[in-house]
């Protein structure tokens, strides 16, 4: 692999150097003799991210939570904090039943490729990885808060919910509008059988913010992971979400939108495992770019050997609002086994003229008729997620569309 | 602005010439509508009915090549879809459009205030707005699952039909341009529609009914049947006309339209 040189990994290497353990500071070698992922990796072929060259890679120094900064948000009564990348432990509260310990990252188990380079600057510029159990037959409400003011932020976790428990993670991303934050987190996720996760992911950061998430999820027999995505903020954010359904019965339903105005880009990668029979899997995302906002989705879908009654479903819808807004997508099958039922769909176009015409012989002026058709197309996602989130990203989507006062009433 | 009165001209075309895609399909087409008229439209297929019904709604894809029309005084070709309805011209859909997601009601409602905006008159409250339309759904036999629904979805043909009469019986406009509201409709559907624009006809507005069928002008009587054929009136009348159409077709009106 020819690594294009990071000059922020230097630039970090050379302000850490002499204080960073030696395992992590071997991860940074490796991170920096293997380049971050570019176009080239051709699963980042849709990001890029070049626009890291100038920022600060370390972490800031420690600082303590300050509850203002989420004092918007729907949060549950248990939650991890992070600020920087650093759990919080005074600002997070847990149940007494769960085990939440701090480990050092491990990298010893990655490889080369692009997301798993990724991982390295956990290991390299982490804070080490917050384990939690979910005991078995419980039922957990857990809100992930992620705060990066400014630099580096790598949060890493691993959860674990065991046979037959049910999780409801919410995770929110925020930060300062002028934070010029990278936030790379990284979560593996083990669903024993029968075990149900809810996963939530909203980011709504500042402009600057560079967003990079990495949900490993391996799911068992009967047991089911849904994630539900809103990429509002940031300048750069990217999800990438590999999930392994393993045994027999497990399932998985993955939704979310994305808007990108401005110079925004929200990238979304998705790979699907059928690795037993007998699984499920669903997957809708509706992209939304304008001015000269930039968006993709690449969703992959492998059918293993053997994987037989698999039955899977892809769409990707997207509506570009100005000619200058690109939204890619790329649903690819990969079928290995006999009596599957599969369908993927991808469609990008711009708004309906019809639809566009029909509102406007009502008297809508042309700004609240666009913005009322673009907050419709996304309605089929938005009832996915849970109540008092929904309100939440229906209100952050909102402020990012034209017209908003007006169209508040206008979603049926 | 005067209070219109029985007999002011609301709608003067003249001379109207109008290409789609290239293709030149209205050809120099004269209507002159006052108020307190209603006029039936009628012809063969093709014949530039729908066309006529969207360019004085204002969609955009049609070009304008010649003649002119006036609504009210003003310059109706010059003014944007949304000015027009604010104005009071009104166009019946012949294919109502589905928007799923976009509230049924709410559009009910954003259309009615964005009219009385432009009358000078205060926005109505959602108790006073949801009077008025529960008045005109009981009018028009709508349930009232229809105002929690997105706009036209799922709707059957029948039900998009009265959907677009109901907005008409809310939105109250000066003029009224159904095109083809009658096809698809069985009777009884068809009654329900006509109630509801026999309800509008008053002394200060007009209807224009875009029709290919004799049936609907049973329960709405027009003042004035219009015979349009490759892109002009070519007979004028009252309702007798329609019934001779009924009865002899269209083919000995349309003969020798080429040359003309």
């Amino acid at each position: 692999m020819s690594a294009r040189p990071s000059p922020a990994l230097t630039r970090a290497r050379e302000a850490l150097l002499g204080t960073l353990p030696p395992e992590r500071r071997e991860a940074l070698d490796r991170l920096i003799a293997l380049g971050l992922p570019t176009p080239r990796d051709d699963a980042f072929r849709y990001s890029n991210f070049r626009l890291l060259d100038r920022r600060d890679l370390t972490p800031p120094p420690p600082a303590a939570f300050d509850s203002a900064w989420s004092a918007d948000w729907p949060l549950g009564e248990n939650r991890l904090v992070y600020v920087d990348g650093r759990l919080d432990r005074a600002a997070s509260r847990w149940p007494a039943s769960l085990a939440v310990v701090t480990v050092p990252v491990s990298t010893s188990a990655l490889g080369s490729d692009a997301t798993d380079r990724l991982r390295l600057l956990n290991g390299a510029l982490g804070d080490g990885q917050t384990q939690v159990v979910i005991p078995r037959h419980t039922q957990v409400s857990l809100d992930l808060v992620a705060i990066a003011r400014s630099q580096g932020a790598y949060p890493a976790l691993s959860i674990r919910v065991e046979t037959g428990a049910e999780l409801h993670l919410s995770e929110y991303h925020t930060g300062a509008e002028d934070a010029d934050s990278v936030t790379a987190l990284s979560l593996d996720l083990t669903l024993e059988a029968g075990a149900h996760v809810h996963h939530t992911w909203v980011q709504a950061s500042g402009a600057r913010a560079v967003i990079l998430g990495d949900v490993r999820a391996t799911v068992g027999a009967d047991a089911c992971y849904r994630h539900r995505s809103a990429a509002l903020g940031g300048q750069l954010s990217r999800l990438d979400l590999a999930v392994r359904l393993a045994a027999p019965g497990a399932s998985t339903q993955l939704s979310g939108l994305f808007l990108a105005d401005g110079m925004r880009e929200h990238h979304l990668r998705t790979v699907v495992q059928h690795a037993a029979g007998h699984c499920t899997s669903d997957q809708r995302y509706r992209g939304v770019a304008n001015d000269r906002g930039r968006g993709s989705y690449d969703g992959k879908v492998i059918v293993d050997v053997g994987a037989n009654g698999t039955q899977s479903a892809q769409s990707s819808k997207n509506l570009l609002l100005s000619a200058e807004a690109t939204i890619e997508t790329r649903p690819q099958l990969e079928i290995n086994a006999d009596a599957v039922k599969c369908s993927h769909g991808a469609t990008t176009g711009s708004l309906d003229e019809q639809m566009m015409f029909y509102l406007l012989s009502r008297g809508l002026d042309r700004a609240t008729a666009r913005a009322v058709l673009t907050y419709a197309f996304l309605g089929d996602v938005l009832v996915d997620f849970a109540p008092s989130t929904r309100t939440f990203v229906e209100s952050r989507a909102l402020g990012r569309l034209p017209a908003a006062d007006l169209i508040r009433g206008f979603v049926a | 602005m005067n209070p219109i009165a029985r007999g002011d001209v609301i709608l003067d075309i003249q001379g109207l010439i109008a290409d789609v895609a290239g293709r030149n399909i209205l050809k120099g087409l004269n209507l002159t509508v006052r108020a307190g008229e209603v006029h039936a439209i009628m012809g063969p297929n093709g014949a530039g009915k729908s066309t006529l019904s969207q360019i004085l709604a204002g969609r955009a894809d049609y070009e304008i090549k010649g003649g002119q029309a006036t609504y009210l005084g003003e310059d109706l070709l010059a003014l944007a879809p949304e000015e027009r309805a604010r104005r009071g011209v009104f166009l019946g859909f012949q294919y109502p459009v589905e928007i799923p997601g976009v509230n049924n009601v709410y559009l009910l409602k954003a259309a009615l205030n964005a009219r009385r905006r432009e009358q000078g008159l205060e926005e109505l409250d959602a108790f006073e707005f949801m009077a008025i339309v529960r008045e005109k759904m009981k009018l028009m036999k709508m349930d009232e699952s229809f105002l929690k629904r997105g706009v036209n979805e799922g709707f059957s043909g029948g039900e998009k039909k009265r959907n677009e009469i109901l907005q008409m019986t809310v939105l109250e406009p000066t003029l009224a341009i159904l095109d083809e509201t009658d096809s698809g409709l069985d009777i009884d559907a068809l009654k329900v529609v006509s109630t509801g624009v026999n309800s509008l006809r008053r002394d200060d507005r007009a209807v224009i009914l875009v029709t290919h069928y004799q049936r609907l002008l049973d329960y709405i009587v027009p003042d004035y049947v219009h015979v349009l054929a490759g892109g002009k009136i070519v007979r004028s009348g009252d309702r007798t006309l329609a019934l001779e159409l009924e009865a002899r077709g269209y083919d000995w009106l349309t003969e020798g339209t080429h040359a003309a």
